[in-house]
C-alpha cells in the first residue's frame, strides 16, 4: 500500500520560488527597524514600507490558516503566496527557536503585526522591536538561500530524460 | 566581515554587470528584427539595469560608514545589494530571448502575420518568437511586463522616480514569448502548434481554470478519493491508531493534489488542443501527428511528464474538434477537389489518423490507475463547457474559428499553385478577381499537398529519393513566401482603401 502511494508524495510540481519583491521588502523593513531602535524620526515612505510589512504578515496568516486548517477543501486551496510565504516563515520560526516558545504560530505571526502595527503608530520602540528584527532578517535569507539555490546547475549528463 | 572597500568593490562589479547588459542590449537595438517586440524588450531591459543602477548607487550613498555595530546595521543594505545583483544577472539571462529572435535565426517572414493573427486571437497581448536549442514548442504564460514591474516597483522609494514614466514608457502591454524548435525554423507546416500555445494564454487570461473551479472539481473527486487511499488501510480512519493516521491524511491530501494536478494539466493541454484546432482546422491535426510519430503514443500522465495527456487522447480530441456537428472537415467532398487522386489521399491520411484514435489503448492506460481515471473521467464530462459557454468564446474566438465549407472553397486553387513551384498566397482567378489567402489557408493548402504528392522515399530503383529533400524544403520555402506576399497586398490593400477614404474625402 505505502509504495503504491509513496511516489505520489513526491508528485506535485516544486513549490513556486519566493518573489524578489517580498526579499527587497524585508531589507528595507530591516532597515526602518533599526530606525526605530534608534529612536530616529520616521518618514512617510517609512511608514508605507511598515504597512507592506504588515501585508506579508498578513499573507504568512492566510497561508497558516489554511494550512493548519482541518478543512480538506480550504487546505488545498491556499492562496498560492501566502502558502509559500508561510512555508518559510515556518522555518524561520524553526531556525530562529521560536516555534518551541510559540504555542501556536498564527498567534505568534498576528503578534508580529500588532508589534508593527504598534511601532508604525507610535514611532517608538517596543520591548519586541529586536524580535521583529531578527525574524525578518532570518526571512530575507531564508527567501534569499531559495533564490541562491535555485542558480546552481545540476551536472548535466546527455541521458537526461527529455521532457516535453 | 564587510569593509568599506569590499563593499565598494562589490558595488562596482555590480554596476560593471548593469553596463554590460546595457552594452550588449545597444548592440542588440542595432540588430535587424522582424517585428518591434525584440526591440521593445531590449529597450526596457536596457532601462531597467539602468535604473537599477542608480538604485545601486543610492543604497551605497546612504550607508553610513562611521556607524557603532557597522556589522549589523550595514546587514540590509548588503542584502538589498545582493537581491538587485540577482535581479541585474536574471535580466542578463533574458537577454537570451532577444538574441534568438534576430531576423536570421527566425523564419521572418512569418513572424509579423503570425504577431497580427495572435493579436486578433488574444487581443492587447504582445508576443515574441525566438527558436530555442530544446526541441519543444512552448510559452511563457507568466506576463514578462508584469513581473518586472512588480520587482522594480521595491526600487520606486530608492531611486525616488516612478517606474512607469522611466521604464514602463512603450512597454505597456502584457508581454509573452512564445518558443519553437530551432532546427525547425523553416518547418512552416509544424509552425500551426503556435495555435496550441496561444490557447495556452488564453486559458491564463480569460482564467477558464480559476480557483473556483478547481474548487469545485475538489469537492467532486473528494469523497472517492479518500475511499480509494482508504481500502488500502486495514481498518477504517477512525480506528487507526494516531500515527497511522496522520500518515493516512497525508496521503489522502497527496492524492487529491495529484487528481487534481493530473486533471488541470490534463484540461489545459486538451484545451490549448481544441483552440489550435478550431484556429488552424486540419493542418493542426496533421501537425500534432506528425509530432506524435517522435513519441510513445501512450504514456500515463505523471509527474515525469508533466502530466501531458497520451499523444492518442489529444489526437482523438482533435479529430472531435473537425468532425463536430454542422462542420465537418471530413471527408472533405468531392467537390472540392476535382483531382480524384489528390482527394482520396487527403481523406485517407485523415482516416489513418482516426484509426489509429479508434484504438483506445491510452484510455486503458487512463483507466489502470484509479486516480488518473477520476481525473480523465471529468475531463470527458465537461471540457467542451469550458470552451463553448465563455463569453471570450462567445465575443472572440468565435470570429476566428475556421469552417469546412470557408476553407475548402479555395483550397484546391492554392495546392495547385504550389505544385506548379508558385507560392499559395492569392486565390487568383483573374486580374480583377483575387484576393489573398489568409495565413491558415496558406498553412493547409500546403499541409494538404504535401500528405497528397506521389513522392516516395526511395525510387523505383532501389535508390534513396534525394530530391525529395530538396522538394521539402522548396515546399517550407513556397509557404514562406506566400504568408508574406499575402500580409504584404493585405497590408497594402488597407492602406490604399484609406488614401482612396481620404481623396474621396478632399474632394
Amino acid at each position: 500500500m505505502a509504495a503504491y502511494f509513496s511516489d505520489r508524495l513526491n508528485n506535485t510540481m516544486p513549490n513556486p520560488t519566493p518573489s524578489f519583491s517580498n526579499i527587497l521588502l524585508i531589507s528595507k523593513l530591516v532597515k526602518v527597524l533599526q530606525k526605530i531602535e534608534k529612536k530616529q524620526p520616521l518618514q512617510h515612505r517609512d511608514r508605507g514600507i511598515l504597512n507592506r510589512g504588515k501585508d506579508l504578515i498578513s499573507k504568512i496568516i492566510e497561508g497558516a490558516r489554511v494550512v493548519e486548517s482541518e478543512d480538506f477543501e480550504n487546505a488545498l486551496f491556499p492562496i498560492e503566496e501566502g502558502i509559500t510565504t508561510y512555508g518559510y516563515a515556518l522555518r524561520t520560526m524553526k531556525t530562529l527557536n521560536l516555534y518551541e516558545e510559540a504555542q501556536e504560530s498564527i498567534l505568534f505571526f498576528k503578534g508580529l503585526s500588532d508589534q508593527l502595527e504598534e511601532v508604525e503608530s507610535t514611532g517608538m520602540p517596543t520591548t519586541k522591536v529586536g524580535l521583529l528584527k531578527e525574524f525578518f532578517l532570518a526571512l530575507g535569507n531564508s527567501f534569499r538561500s531559495e533564490i541562491h539555490q535555485r542558480e546552481y546547475q545540476a551536472p548535466k549528463t546527455f541521458e537526461a530524460p527529455f521532457l516535453m | 566581515m564587510f569593509s568599506r572597500e569590499n563593499i565598494e568593490n562589490y558595488v562596482i562589479e555590480i554596476i560593471s554587470r548593469s553596463k554590460t547588459i546595457q552594452g550588449r542590449c545597444k548592440k542588440l537595438l542595432a540588430q535587424e528584427f522582424a517585428s518591434n517586440s525584440p526591440l521593445l524588450l531590449a529597450q526596457t531591459i536596457f532601462k531597467i539595469c539602468h535604473y537599477l543602477e542608480e538604485g545601486v548607487i543610492k543604497i551605497y550613498q546612504s550607508i553610513n560608514w562611521e556607524i557603532e555595530n557597522f556589522e549589523e546595521e550595514v546587514m540590509p543594505d548588503i542584502s538589498t545589494l545582493k537581491d538587485t545583483d540577482s535581479i541585474i544577472r536574471l535580466l542578463g539571462e533574458h537577454l537570451r530571448y532577444i538574441d534568438g529572435a534576430v531576423t536570421r535565426k527566425l523564419p521572418w517572414s512569418i513572424i509579423k502575420p503570425v504577431e497580427k493573427l495572435a493579436q486578433s486571437i488574444i487581443p492587447g497581448i504582445s508576443f515574441m518568437f525566438r527558436p530555442q536549442w530544446k526541441y519543444n514548442y512552448s510559452v511563457v504564460t507568466d506576463d514578462l511586463r508584469k513581473f518586472y514591474y512588480v520587482i522594480l516597483s521595491e526600487f520606486e522609494d530608492i531611486v525616488e522616480r516612478p517606474i512607469e514614466d522611466d521604464v514602463f514608457t512603450n512597454f505597456k502591454e502584457p508581454f509573452h514569448i512564445i518558443s519553437f524548435p530551432s532546427i525547425e525554423r523553416k518547418n512552416i507546416l509544424l509552425h500551426c502548434l503556435i495555435g496550441h500555445e496561444l490557447g495556452h494564454l488564453i486559458i491564463k487570461k480569460y482564467k477558464f481554470i480559476d480557483e473556483d473551479l478547481k474548487k469545485n472539481f475538489t469537492k467532486r473527486i473528494d469523497s472517492e478519493v479518500k475511499k480509494i487511499v482508504m481500502d488500502y488501510y486495514p481498518k477504517p480512519f477512525d480506528e487507526l491508531d494516531m500515527f497511522t493516521r496522520v500518515y493516512a491524511r497525508e496521503e489522502v491530501e497527496s492524492s487529491i493534489r495529484t487528481v487534481l494536478q493530473i486533471w488541470k494539466r490534463g484540461l489545459e493541454e486538451i484545451l490549448s488542443d481544441i483552440i489550435g484546432a478550431l484556429i488552424f482546422g486540419p493542418a493542426m491535426l496533421f501537425s500534432m501527428y506528425e509530432l506524435s510519430l517522435q513519441k510513445e503514443l501512450d504514456h500515463k500522465p505523471d509527474y515525469r511528464n508533466y502530466f501531458y495527456p497520451p499523444w492518442r487522447y489529444r489526437l482523438r480530441e482533435i479529430i472531435e474538434v473537425l468532425q463536430r456537428p454542422l462542420a465537418q472537415f471530413f471527408p472533405i467532398p468531392a467537390k472540392y477537389f476535382p483531382s480524384r487522386k489528390r482527394h482520396k489521399k487527403i481523406n485517407s491520411r485523415f482516416e489513418l489518423i482516426k484509426n489509429l484514435t479508434e484504438e483506445e489503448y491510452d484510455k486503458q492506460i487512463i483507466k489502470e490507475d484509479p486516480l488518473v481515471r477520476i481525473a480523465y473521467r471529468e475531463i470527458e464530462k465537461d471540457k467542451n463547457d469550458f470552451i463553448l459557454s465563455t463569453n471570450y468564446f462567445k465575443n472572440e474566438l468565435m470570429k476566428k474559428v475556421l469552417v469546412p465549407t470557408k476553407l475548402f472553397k479555395d483550397i484546391e486553387h492554392l495546392v495547385i499553385r504550389v505544385e506548379n513551384g508558385l507560392p499559395p498566397n492569392a486565390i487568383e482567378h483573374s486580374v480583377e478577381n483575387r484576393r489573398p489567402a489568409t495565413l491558415v489557408e496558406i498553412i493547409n493548402a500546403a499541409w494538404l499537398y504535401k500528405i497528397s504528392w506521389e513522392k516516395r522515399l526511395i525510387n523505383d530503383d532501389g535508390e534513396l529519393n534525394h530530391t525529395l529533400f530538396e522538394e521539402i524544403d522548396t515546399l517550407n520555402r513556397l509557404t514562406l513566401k506566400a504568408i508574406e506576399f499575402s500580409d504584404i497586398e493585405t497590408e497594402y490593400k488597407k492602406k490604399g482603401k484609406k488614401i482612396f477614404q481620404e481623396k474621396r474625402k478632399i474632394k
